[in-house]
């Protein structure tokens, strides 16, 4: 129901559709979980993240260049690169060692969770705005929303991990809300390299966060 | 009246028209309910309701009502009157589908009109669908299919739907959208693939609802991770290459790309380029992902054949679709095994040298482990240098002497040499060693299988061969070699079948072969070609003996166990005998004489029998000599009562005489018998009659008679005649067999005394004489006037004694035997003149009759004293005979004298007279 009415909120207009989705969708995820589920045994959940995680991996670099390679120069130059622009409604994945180590799991999750909630919102913000700007690109488009499916499992995954951990659901943040509106063709091209490299990222950033957990928590 | 009743009916036909209008636009009534669809097998009513209005209108009620399914009444005891206006129609179990039900009335109880109608579908529910599975195909989307269970004739709508896991509930409800429905296409409605990227590693949730008219119903939910349902694409660009050593094979693959987040396990398979079968490498060698492989154990220099596939390592998923196939060689090795050797010695022997060919077998390739470049023989004589000789064919010839020899032979490829098989030539006074024992040859397995026993533990190996054995094509015979542990094997050619082979064994021991046994066998019998074709030996009466050779070996198609025969006669049952197949005849008994008889004889292996050609033959009537031994009895029999009758005749010549040909007086004669005294012509025959030399002559007695009494003269004459017939026709006989008898020449004179005496007696007589006279008168030439004296006294005497001995029975009234007996002798030497006289009489008469006699009877040599003057004159000669005559009777006895006396001057009267008759002719 929420994502029928985003969608056609979307349909009304480019400086429209910011406004109803975002919040609705966060009344949802505020939403407490209807039920816990019954304690089993994290390892499987966390090798199962893993591998998503992994699978995930593998693809990224391919996600980003192929955006790349659709969004015209600069950004389709060889050896395109800029690390200093960034998204203030994503959290960054870099993180130093010592930082992430010294994280609980409960938080290390948590996290992880709150990146990728807000990477699905980007990357299907990103993909609305490569309909605009590349409608004949499917390839990129089926790669966008395979990237935004396989988040959304890792976060179900995680979620699932978490809760065979027996730790709280992190509550919900706004992230889109602080997406500006009214964003330029080049704001939303920039927007989009920002969010599929962060996508790359904080996919790396899981892949150890799951590593750990499953070096933690196998057999 | 007629214009008043059209205006009326034309008037109803409009109200009617306008009415039934009326009934179009706004209907009559209707049905509850409406058109509606029903479950197949339950009860449905319906109930009609007419309006007031119509009603009265058409003056009709509920009790006018009735329905109609697809134009067909519905019988009464279905629907019944509620009220006024209303009837209630009721099917129970319903089993039609589709179906026009409408309610209808009559109006003034006849014409039919239709007030409302409703359709009613009839089908079932969906079933649950049962049987969910999914597939994801590496690269594309995910498919599921399920079986939709019954069929519910009713348009049922299925769809795939898809949701994350419900464990994962966290995400569902944070989900922002959800998997899109599945419709299957129209034309595979039990299968959809879904439009969505599959999400590995992420546990999701599908499930199929189906949806009717009647119902919905939702199959049970499919949890998976879809990781878990994929069947990869297969691992490409297999590739061989060679390792170093020649048992080994590199392989080499791309992936599918599944590898990079997955571990793979895979089949590896290979086989010989030939092989029709598979063989694979260990599960556990190839349990983990990798993209090569190195195979082992493999056969030198073979092409193999190596297809791949993969899955998840885990056995969770499906396996891929085999690789394209990929081949390789391995390299050569050296030949694992020495190759086969033997050799023939040429049996045309040329002195001090014998032709020995040396010949082995190409290699199979699992042994040659290589191509072979070259053979290598050595032969070595005792203690001298050997020959070596490098060959490319399979035989070797050599002339060697008829010393004992060494051969060795060695095959060659790229990677080496074989081992060497050693074969000694023995030396040409060699005496062969044991042969194997208890050789026997079946077929088994579409094989022909040959064992033995060894009789010598030291035999090397035994060398087998076989050829097929025909009369049309020689003996060329085949062979394999066989390892000395060896006592059972196949004959490895390709045999024929129905073919007789020869097959022999021969030991082969250190210091030279042993001796070959021969068995011969078949690999699979038939029936003969042909049946042997029979024929009879010997064919009695009740017997035949039935002979046939014995097929030749190219028609006999297997061993002949047994012979049939068959044989029956033309309408008879067919009777068959079995005969042991070592016999080449059989003899057919009890058999009816006289009879076609049929015969064909079939020849059986095991395998059946072949029938040759029908052959007939008939048998005898009789037995071989059974003719003769009926034959001969017959004639004997016949021979014997003739004879019998013959003597009968004889004895009784009297009486039969008398009874068939009694003498009937010759009128002619009769005159001249009246006319002249008798008693010179008798004497003449007395005379004749003297030349029997031992029988007292009954003539005389008859004279006797003659002279005593007078009466009985024609009687004697007749005896007389009787005996002169048959006379002649001994004569006859007896010139016919002996030709040069006395008789002979003394039967003219009694043919002409005949032609005397029967011209006296009978016309027939006559005739009589003249016929034997005139078959004889051929042979006349050749007689001998003169030898007639000598020779026909023997034969008179044997042929008149019975009537000699019953002329002196008659004339024992007369008493005196022996001096008529002496008479006889003393007169013996005269009889030829007795006889001539006659004879002389008759030549007359012929010369009469032709001049040929007469000069023939000149012609005739006459050295005879008698002849001459005979030839001169006859009156001379007669008076000579007379003289003659009277001389002899001169000293004769008294009581013949005047007989004689009396005789004499009357046998002369007649003559003269007789010639005196001629005369006037």
């Amino acid at each position: 129901m929420n994502g029928r009415t985003s969608r056609q909120d979307r349909a009304l207009g480019a400086d429209l559709w910011f406004s109803l989705p975002a919040p609705l969708c966060l009344m949802t995820l505020l939403m407490p979980p209807f039920r816990q589920a019954a304690p089993i045994s994290p390892a499987e959940p966390i090798k199962q993240a893993y591998s998503l995680a992994l699978y995930m991996q593998k693809n990224t670099s391919t996600l980003l260049q192929t955006y790349l390679q659709y969004q015209g120069s600069p950004f389709s130059d060889p050896g395109f690169s800029a690390p200093e622009l960034q998204l203030s409604s994503l959290p960054p994945a870099a993180v130093s060692f010592k930082t992430w180590h010294a994280l609980e799991d409960a938080e290390r999750l948590g996290r992880a969770q709150e990146a990728f909630l807000a990477l699905t919102q980007h990357l299907q913000l990103v993909g609305d705005d490569q309909i605009d700007l590349n409608p004949g690109s499917p390839i990129l488009l089926a790669q966008l929303g395979a990237a935004r499916l396989r988040a959304q499992g890792l976060l179900g995954n995680m979620a699932a991990i978490m809760t065979a951990l027996g730790l709280p659901v992190p509550p919900e943040e706004d992230t889109l809300g602080l997406v500006p509106f009214g964003a330029s063709a080049f704001e939303r091209k920039c927007r989009g390299y920002v969010v599929t490299r962060e996508y790359g990222h904080w996919t790396d950033r899981a892949v150890r966060d799951l590593a750990l957990l499953k070096a933690k928590y196998s057999a | 009246m007629l214009p008043l009743w059209t205006r009326i009916i034309q008037a109803s036909f409009i109200f009617l028209t306008a009415e039934s209008l009326d009934a179009l636009l706004d209907p009559c009534g209707y049905i509850n309910p409406e058109s509606s669809v029903i479950q197949l097998g339950s009860n449905f009513t319906a109930v009609c309701i007419l309006k007031e209005k119509c009603m009265d209108k058409f003056a009709v009620n509920g009790d006018n009502i009735f329905w109609k399914t697809n134009h067909a009444a519905v019988p009464k005891e279905q629907y019944k009157t509620i009220n006024k206006t209303a009837s209630r129609v009721t099917f129970t179990n319903v089993s039609f589908l589709n179906t026009q039900l409408t309610c209808n009335i009559y109006i003034l109880g006849q014409i039919e009109q239709n007030i409302y109608g409703i359709t009613i579908i009839a089908g079932l529910p969906p079933e649950k669908p049962e049987n969910l599975s999914c597939i994801v195909n590496e690269g594309k989307n995910m498919m599921c299919q399920w079986d939709p269970g019954k069929k519910t004739y009713l348009e049922t709508t299925y769809t795939l739907k898809s949701e994350w896991e419900r464990r994962q509930n966290v995400l569902r409800e944070r989900a922002t959208e959800s998997f899109p429905d599945c419709k299957p296409k129209r034309d595979t409605p039990n299968l959809c693939t879904v439009s969505y990227t599959p999400v590995y590693f992420v546990n999701m949730e599908v499930w199929v609802e189906a949806e009717n008219a009647l119902g919905k119903v939702m199959s049970d939910h499919l949890e998976f991770d879809p990781i878990n349902k994929v069947k990869p694409n297969p691992p490409s660009k297999l590739s061989v290459r060679n390792a170093e050593l020649p048992s080994v094979l590199n392989l080499s693959w791309t992936n599918s790309n599944l590898e990079h987040f997955l571990r793979l396990k895979y089949n590896i398979q290979y086989r010989a380029k030939d092989a029709p079968t598979w063989s694979q490498i260990p599960h556990e060698d190839t349990s983990y992902t990798r993209d090569s492989f190195t195979v082992q154990d493999l056969k030198p220099y073979t092409e193999y054949v190596f297809r791949i596939r993969c899955s998840k390592a885990d056995g969770k998923g499906f396996w891929s679709d085999w690789s394209e196939e990929a081949r390789g060689i391995t390299y050569e090795a050296r030949p694992s095994k020495e190759p086969t050797f033997w050799y023939k010695i040429d049996p045309s022997h040329t002195h001090g040298y014998r032709s020995v060919k040396l010949i082995w077998q190409t290699m199979p390739p699992f042994e040659a482990n290589g191509k072979i470049l070259d053979y290598e023989v050595t032969l070595t004589r005792w203690k001298s240098h050997p020959q070596i000789y490098r060959v490319n064919d399979t035989q070797l010839i050599v002339n060697l002497t008829n010393d004992r020899y060494t051969a060795s032979l060695t095959a060659r490829n790229l990677a080496g040499h074989s081992d060497a098989s050693i074969l000694t030539i023995p030396a040409c006074d060699f005496q062969a060693f044991q042969p194997v024992a208890d050789l026997k040859a079946f077929p088994k397995d579409n094989k022909l299988w040959v064992e033995w026993t060894p009789t010598d533990g030291s035999v090397k190996r035994y060398i087998l061969e076989w050829c097929v054995w025909s009369d049309k094509l020689p003996c060329t015979p085949d062979w394999q070699q066989e390892d000395s542990t060896v006592h059972l094997t196949y004959i490895r050619g390709n045999l024929m079948k129905s073919k007789c082979y020869l097959v022999t064994v021969t030991p082969v021991y250190g210091d030279g072969p042993g001796t070959p046994e021969s068995i011969r066998a078949y690999l699979k019998q038939a029936a003969p070609s042909r049946g042997p074709t029979v024929r009879t030996k010997k064919v009695g009466k009740n017997e035949a003996v039935l002979e046939w050779d014995e097929l030749p070996v190219d028609d006999q198609n297997g061993f002949i166990r047994n012979y049939t025969i068959l044989y029956k006669t033309a309408l008879g049952n067919e009777t068959a005998v079995n005969v042991d197949s070592s016999h080449t005849e059989y003899t057919l008994s009890a058999l009816t004489s006289d009879t076609l008889y049929m015969v064909r004889m079939a020849a059986y292996t095991d395998e059946g029998g072949m029938y040759g050609p029908d052959f007939t033959f008939t048998t005898p009537k009789f037995a071989q000599g059974e003719i003769e031994a009926i034959v001969v009895p017959v004639c004997l029999a016949f021979l014997l009562t003739t004879l019998l009758g013959v003597l009968l005749c004889f004895n009784k010549r009297d009486f039969i005489k008398k009874h068939i040909w009694p003498n009937v007086p010759d009128p002619s004669k009769s005159h001249i018998a009246q006319w002249s005294p008798h008693t010179p012509p008798r004497h003449n025959f007395n005379s004749k009659e003297q030349m029997f030399p031992d029988n007292n002559f009954t003539d005389v007695s008859v004279v006797e008679i003659e002279a005593n009494v007078k009466k009985p003269l024609p009687e004697d004459l007749k005896s007389l005649d009787l005996f002169k017939k048959e006379k002649i026709s001994t004569e006859g006989h007896s010139s016919g067999i002996g030709g040069s008898s006395c008789m002979s020449s003394s039967r003219p004179s009694i043919s002409s005394s005949d032609e005397n005496e029967s011209g006296q007696n009978t016309s027939s007589n006559v005739q009589y004489s003249t016929v034997v006279h005139s078959g004889y008168r051929h042979q006349v030439p050749s007689v001998q006037v003169f030898s007639r004296s000598e020779s026909t006294q023997p034969l008179l005497d044997s042929e008149e004694r019975p009537e000699d001995l019953q002329i002196v029975n008659n004339g024992d009234s007369g008493g005196d035997v022996l001096p008529r007996q002496q008479y006889f002798k003393q007169n013996c030497h005269q009889p030829e003149t007795c006889q001539d006289v006659p004879h002389i009489e008759r030549s007359k008469q012929a010369s009469s009759l032709t001049e040929e006699d007469f000069v023939r009877f000149k012609q005739q040599p006459t050295p005879d004293h008698i002849s001459q003057p005979r030839g001169s004159g006859q009156m001379k000669v007669f008076q000579e005979v007379a003289t003659a005559d009277v001389f002899g009777l001169g000293t004769q006895g008294e009581a013949e004298k005047l007989g004689m006396d009396e005789g004499l001057p009357k046998s002369y009267l007649p003559q003269t007279v007789r010639q005196g008759g001629y005369v006037p002719q």
